[in-house]
């Protein structure tokens, strides 16, 4: 459903997986990649553009992103990148960084792609394989002998 | 065994799949990924961050599981991470009067952090000779040092993995021989170049191939630029390319730059060079730059210019100005220096280094907004440089022997 503001501004409705709508303005919603394929593709025309992958929750998210960085120009990048650390301190916790970051993968949006991938580069610089594992529920598939072989191999890394 | 096989195999395709594909295949994840509580990553994304950590953690994580594991010592990790990272964490390389120093001047350059490095063994053979190496050039984290005898090694400060090259047989007796090291994106391979002279006037070209572990003799070469090639300073490496610039025979020689094409190994014309005076040849991220220094000039002032367009000498622009670290007539006699622009990252400039033949490093801050920059100060007093003996270094994983790293010091 494309609604028009009185600045004339065209409106375009996304829908989160959990059925939430958002109202934004085209040019804010296009910084997507993939939302802004599929308005040249005319999906944007009939009703509301579908995520089937992000929640509302996220899509909130993304939408202040989006909406700060199609408002700003060239010479606030000074003030742009304290907003975004701002930004990424909001999410919290690797897993709202990574439900964000899996977002940002899904609608093709590099700049917060970048940001989020380099926050959570940062979060896990100093960890221990140990926590990284339970971070992201990855199984330690090495046998005893395995991991004791590949830790003596790398001991200088946890000094 | 299966996730490994989607982590390797899914690198650096994320970004070329068709829109719908994609969308298909993340409605397919979303039954498995998105409970908070149960918190997973899609191999791509996982990627993208593994490509920014700094090395040791790199190291660190290769105990997490199998999948990780071999992810982070495969060719297209190692890809990865040369693309994102490499502008964050480069250093500066230089020889002091005991061995290598590596500093690093992301706390500013009046408090940079010095490491010294133990460098590889020099040969048994070598005598009552020089010990300590020559740096060649660095690319990538791979560093080629040169010793007395024309022992040649590429070395890995990082890993500490080093591999002496083979000797290479002359045909000829030759009385001056210059190397350089570069790569060659394409098809992967870093490459030794070897520029000799012989008696008689000869010159011949060889080069030696990581990738195939041996010398080869380039045939037909362009005798017209070898012959410019003197015993210094080393090919000057941007790109996929070495770079050089004729040294004025006469009067009326025009100089101009010319490159070695790593990929086609072929020289070729880059520009005339520009008229603004002695200068020396650098490189400021991703442009050729040239170091002007004028001793005309009653402020002492000195320029970098930078060419903007690719071999387009129309496109030289002035970069930023700086004043020389010594007075007018000293200036003069210590005119013989090279410059090198060491980014620190793409939006914030780094640091100059400017190495005047007084045999000190002059390290000088600059930014992308900096017109002028103060004048700048020596920092490492009484090095002996001799050709390019400072040079700009990237902490890498990338192997002298393979393209990873398996083991460090292996």
């Amino acid at each position: 459903m494309s609604i028009t503001t009185e600045n004339n501004e065209k409106m375009i409705t996304l829908m989160s997986s959990d059925g939430e709508e958002f109202v934004v303005e085209e040019a804010v919603a296009a910084q997507s990649q993939t939302i802004k394929h599929l308005i040249e593709d005319g999906c944007s025309t009939e009703g509301s553009i579908p995520l089937p992958n992000v929640t509302g929750r996220v899509l909130s998210e993304v939408i202040q992103y989006c909406k700060k960085h199609s408002s700003s120009d060239d010479k606030e990048e000074k003030e742009l990148e304290a907003w975004d650390a701002e930004f990424v301190k909001a999410a919290d916790d690797h897993v709202a960084l990574t439900d964000l970051m899996m977002a940002a993968n899904f609608l093709d949006i590099k700049g917060l792609l970048d940001l989020v991938a380099q926050t959570l580069a940062n979060m896990i610089t100093g960890k221990s394989p140990e926590e990284v594992r339970r971070m992201w529920n990855i199984k330690n598939d090495f046998t005893p002998e395995e991991a004791e072989k590949v830790r003596k191999e790398n001991q200088w890394a946890f000094e | 065994m299966a996730t490994s096989r989607n982590l390797s195999s899914s690198s650096g395709s994320s970004k070329k799949r068709k829109r719908d594909e994609r969308l298909h295949v993340d409605e397919a994840k979303i039954s498995t990924t998105s409970t908070n509580y149960n918190c997973r990553l899609p191999p791509e994304i996982m990627e993208e961050i593994l490509a920014l950590l700094p090395i040791q953690s790199i190291y660190r994580f290769r105990s997490v599981s199998k999948s990780w594991s071999s992810f982070l010592v495969s060719v297209n990790f190692h890809k990865l991470r040369l693309k994102s990272t490499q502008p964050e964490i480069t250093k500066l390389l230089y020889l002091d009067p005991k061995g290598i120093v590596i500093s690093d001047y992301r706390a500013g350059v009046k408090t940079p952090t010095i490491t010294n490095l133990c460098y590889p063994p020099p040969p048994a053979d070598l005598g009552p000779g020089r010990k300590c190496p020559y740096l060649v050039g660095s690319c990538n984290g791979l560093v080629c040092l040169e010793y007395a005898k024309d022992y040649i090694v590429v070395w890995n400060p990082f890993t500490a993995s080093y591999r002496p090259l083979p000797a290479i047989s002359l045909q000829y007796s030759c009385y001056l021989r210059t190397y350089s090291f570069g790569y060659d994106s394409a098809s992967h391979d870093y490459k030794v170049l070897l520029a000799t002279r012989h008696t008689g006037n000869g010159v011949r070209l060889y080069i030696f191939s990581l990738k195939t572990g041996s010398w080869k003799k380039v045939e037909n070469p362009d005798d017209t630029y070898l012959k410019c090639i003197g015993p210094w300073p080393h090919g000057l490496f941007l790109n996929g390319a070495l770079y050089w610039e004729t040294r004025v025979m006469g009067l009326s020689t025009v100089k101009k730059i010319f490159a070695f094409d790593l990929g086609k190994e072929k020289f070729y014309d880059v520009t005339k060079s520009p008229d603004y005076g002695y200068h020396s040849l650098g490189v400021v991220g991703e442009y050729l730059c040239i170091c002007v220094f004028s001793d005309l000039d009653r402020l002492r002032k000195n320029a970098v210019w930078v060419m903007k367009e690719y071999c387009d000498e129309a496109s030289w622009v002035p970069f930023i100005t700086y004043y020389s670290p010594f007075d007018k007539d000293i200036a003069a006699t210590y005119a013989d220096y090279v410059c090198d622009f060491v980014p620190q990252s793409a939006k914030n400039g780094g640091y100059m280094i400017l190495k005047y033949n007084d045999g000190n490093l002059h390290v000088l801050k600059w930014d992308n907004n900096l017109e002028e920059s103060d004048r700048g100060e020596a920092y490492f007093k009484n090095i002996q440089f001799y050709r390019r003996d400072a040079i700009p270094y990237t902490e890498a994983l990338a192997s002298p022997y393979a393209c990873m790293e398996i083991n460090r010091g292996a």
